[in-house]
């Protein structure tokens, strides 16, 4: 893997700081009034996941150096990282050493606006001076890409999943799509779903060069193609009024609304609201927003590595980038809920250089603990954004802000977070989507134990009731009729092929 | 809980170093050749688990002051031990803080013979001058049978020109005398000893790899923890699971003839206990014959075994996949055979504790009527609602 081409731009509004790794641009976009990272550290921390499932040797060119303290430690993370999902080979590092030095004076600490970094600010608000929040989806297009209606590789999302869907044709917009490419990128699209997605080159730019020749041509829209897929009403009017003029438009447009979340669609605005939001929030307590920009997530997903796993190496990528003295990853889990993490205790600190010191917070506290230290902030606990679904506020319906919002009501701490509650019955019918998710729930059962809510109580033991009912029916399932009930089952409700993401464990 | 009046006496060809730890008096025998750390560190390392215990203050002596980052570090340490099992308190640590100066020269790892020590003994030993063998760290050993077992280290060891330092110490009746499991406090006891004896750099060997990391005394993210300015301590072997250690160990002939793991016997291996066999199954599997052992029992002993956790039948798990890996077909079809057997019953375990409400639990526990002995461990006690 061949980190080469470092460049840093700086414009009127934004530094951009990037390198090209095995063909695709990584860029990180942050403030003006920063000092940056010139050396390779960052982009070590960015690609060394990708290089591990790939099973190739980083090399780093010669002006790109990295600090001798990080390649001590480079072997250690890998070899955490081996152990648990023996799939991420162990690599070596091709680069020249030079020491880091500090950059920006402070301390920085990365913030969400959720219960864990929230947290963390707040034990550490004495020492903390800059937050840094990380932007890494539904980013800006370029006022360049705006104008120009064709698709560029910067506009696909998440290459494996979109590759997947297509090689797969998982849906009739996808078959007609595949239908569509000549042989070459057929065979390449397949080769990179087959090989594991280890071989993203060229298919990017194949991919968003074979789109650009299906909406240059006719109109796509078929009524029995595009029949599963949710249009935006711009679509939707644009077809009723029959706009065949703006066909490349139009087409673009369906293509987008056909694959949400893999190609990147109209920005919709709404970062902007989220920035000021946390800015407010910054400045109430006399402390600095830095907001970064970078399509790290899309770098990952080009290799089909989960979010959950390049996590770490995406914080610390940026925290290299900054050069702060110290610099703060909140915890998702306690030490007594430790398991294999892309951010952990064990791997976090090991990312620091001479110049950065990072530092794993918050694992000496539960979950329901922290909510219990955020209460004590009135602010604090207005500000809380937890929401799974959206971006701004909390829906009070999905999984995280319904346990989150449970043990508010239990803590008797004002919930003005969730203008909108979960209902009775809504809580009584949560999903419990795991391990993770249960111990999260069982702090909760916990928590209505000792709490004389006797009506949440009775729900919560319900909803818990049901889950382990559930987990018993699995595990009969599997041990007696080695898991055929369920393959039945699956088959009947006629579930999709699901695309299984690298992730830290090995399944 | 006072930390005072520490003595050094001269006993033979042993320095005996001891200190009152409250009411107890700690003690440490170790070679006259080698120079003694005369700060309270080891002594931190022994009563901190203690003192978090009973929930009480730790208070040195001020003739024993504490290394500036030990104190630190002691901090983050309750944090993680206290997360684990909230019956044990974060308490204040009172000390005059120093920094601490190296005792010794070398490079150090803890050696008793087992899997883990012997992985890492070979792993490192380009780098590594002495090894620390302790007496009775897991049980009480008389006399001939520990001059046995320390000879045999001893000559494996001085193949490779390293010297063998063996230690005496009652860290492990401090525990019990607290109803502390040595479980909880396997970490900072090897800890104790490492900072008495102030090498530059010591070398624990994990028990566990990366992806079975439970709470355990002895860990990744305690062990440096308990590191001071002189001394390093390093969690070493974690990037391997215990049945890729002993494929390690395989290859070599010398350290395969002193191999001890016994859960019976203090000299030898029994060759039928559960320890015995969970590493007798992987020797089989490579096809190779260790001194050490006496030849593997009928396959009808798999049936027999009793995994009593989880982290057991993960050794039990890894051997199968080696079994498997290997086509051992005979060894293999016994050992799904069991693994069946055991799920099973955890499943029934399961179907108890959910549907009915642990009723089977609780009748078997009044048939059976075992007086249930608990010390305090890494975790609480469980409990059902």
């Amino acid at each position: 893997m061949n980190i080469i081409n470092h460049q840093i731009k700086y414009s009127y509004d934004k530094i951009d700081i990037s390198a090209d790794i095995d063909g695709f641009r990584l860029w990180y976009k942050i403030p003006p009034s920063y000092a940056v990272s010139s050396s390779g550290d960052p982009f070590l921390a960015a690609s060394l996941l990708p290089a591990m499932i790939k099973g190739s040797d980083i090399r780093i060119e010669p002006n790109l150096k990295i600090s001798p303290f990080l390649m001590r430690n480079i072997n250690t993370i890998q070899e955490i990282h081996h152990t648990w999902n023996p799939k991420l080979k162990i690599i070596s590092v091709n680069a020249d050493i030079h020491p880091a030095k500090i950059l920006n004076d402070g301390c920085g600490s990365f913030f969400s606006g959720g219960v864990d970094s929230t947290y963390t600010f707040l034990k550490n608000i004495n020492e903390i001076t800059h937050i840094i929040n990380i932007h890494g989806f539904d980013f800006q297009l370029d006022k360049e890409t705006r104008e120009n209606l064709l698709f560029t590789t910067q506009d696909i999302k998440d290459l494996a999943q979109l590759a997947f869907k297509l090689v797969n044709r998982v849906d009739p917009v996808s078959k007609y799509l595949m239908d569509q490419f000549s042989e070459g990128t057929r065979k390449l699209l397949t080769a990179y779903v087959n090989s594991g997605f280890i071989i993203p080159e060229r298919v990017d730019k194949n991919l968003s060069e074979s789109f650009n020749n299906i909406i240059t041509g006719d109109l796509i829209y078929d009524k029995n193609i595009f029949a599963g897929k949710k249009l935006r009403s711009q679509t939707k009017e644009m077809l009723m009024n029959n706009m065949a003029e703006n066909r490349t438009l139009l087409n673009r447009l369906l293509i987008e609304d056909s694959y949400p979340k893999e190609i990147l669609g109209k920005y919709s605005g709404e970062y902007d609201e989220v920035i000021n939001r946390h800015k407010r929030f910054a400045e109430f307590f006399g402390k600095k927003l830095i907001a970064v920009e970078t399509n790290f997530y899309s770098f990952g997903y080009r290799y089909n590595l989960s979010r959950n796993l390049t996590q770490g190496t995406a914080l610390a990528s940026i925290a290299l980038l900054l050069g702060f003295r110290t610099v703060y990853i909140p915890a998702s889990y306690s030490y007594s809920q430790l398991f294999p993490l892309g951010s952990h205790p064990l791997v976090d600190p090991l990312w620091s250089n001479e110049a950065v010191k990072i530092i794993h917070d918050g694992c000496e506290s539960t979950r329901t603990q922290k909510i219990k230290k955020i209460s004590e902030n009135k602010y604090a606990v207005e500000h809380l954004q937890v929401c799974f679904d959206q971006a701004l506020g909390n829906c009070g319906k999905c999984e995280k802000c319904i346990r989150t919002y449970v043990t508010l009501k239990l803590l008797n701490v004002p919930t003005i977070a969730f203008p909108i509650s979960p209902s009775s019955r809504e809580i009584r019918n949560a999903k419990i989507s795991g391990d993770i998710e249960e111990a999260f729930f069982k702090e909760n059962v916990d928590l209505a134990l000792k709490n004389s809510n006797i009506k949440l109580r009775k729900e919560l033991l319900s909803c818990l009731k049901r889950y382990e009912r559930k987990k018993i029916y699995k595990d009969l399932d599997k041990i007696l009729f080695r898991g055929i009930i369920s393959k039945l089952y699956r088959n009947l409700k006629k579930e999709k092929p699901s695309i299984y993401r690298v992730d830290t464990k090995y399944p | 809980m006072q930390i005072k009046n520490r003595k050094l006496e001269i006993k033979g060809d042993c320095q005996e170093i001891s200190v009152l730890i409250g009411d107890f008096r700690l003690w440490y025998r170790v070679p006259k050749y080698l120079t003694i750390s005369n700060m309270g560190d080891p002594f931190l390392a022994a009563a901190l688990l203690p003192a978090m215990a009973r929930g009480e203050e730790l208070e040195f002596d001020e003739n024993l002051p504490v290394s500036s980052k030990l104190l630190q570090n002691a901090y983050i340490l309750q944090e993680i031990f206290h997360s684990w099992n909230p019956s044990l308190k974060i308490i204040p640590i009172k000390a005059i803080p120093e920094t601490t100066n190296q005792s010794n020269d070398g490079i150090v790892c803890f050696f008793s013979g087992g899997v883990d020590s012997i992985f890492t003994f070979i792993k490192r030993k380009d780098e590594l001058t002495h090894v620390v063998y302790i007496r009775g760290f897991d049980f009480p050993i008389d006399n001939e049978s520990y001059k046995t077992v320390l000879d045999r280290n001893a000559e494996f060891v001085s193949r490779y020109r390293k010297v063998i330092i063996p230690i005496e110490t009652n860290l492990r009746e401090l525990s019990y005398y607290h109803n502390l499991s040595i479980l909880l406090t396997q970490g900072s006891i090897l800890a104790s000893i490492a900072l008495l004896l102030g090498f530059p750099r010591v070398y624990i060997s994990s028990s566990y790899s990366y992806s079975q990391l439970i709470p355990l005394g002895s860990h990744p993210l305690t062990d440096p923890l308990w590191s001071n300015e002189a001394t390093e301590i390093i969690h070493d072997g974690a990037e391997a699971r215990r049945v890729d250690k002993i494929v390690r160990i395989a290859e070599d002939p010398a350290a395969l003839s002193i191999i001890l793991v016994c859960a019976r016997d203090v000299v030898r291996n029994c060759g039928c206990c559960e320890k015995c066999i969970r590493t007798m199954i992987p020797l089989r599997v490579l096809g190779v014959k260790s001194p050490a052992f006496p030849d593997f029992p009928k396959l009808s002993v798999i049936k027999k075994l009793q995994i009593k956790n989880e982290i057991e039948m993960i050794f039990f798990k890894e051997n199968l996949d080696l079994a498997i890996n290997y086509g051992d077909k005979d060894l293999v079809n016994a050992m799904r055979a069991y693994l069946r057997r055991y799920e099973m019953i955890q499943l029934l375990k399961e179907v108890d504790r959910v549907v009915l409400g642990g009723f089977i639990k609780r009748t078997h526990r009044r048939i059976i009527k075992k007086p249930s002995f608990y010390r305090i461990t890494m975790t609480p006690r469980e409990y059902l609602f």
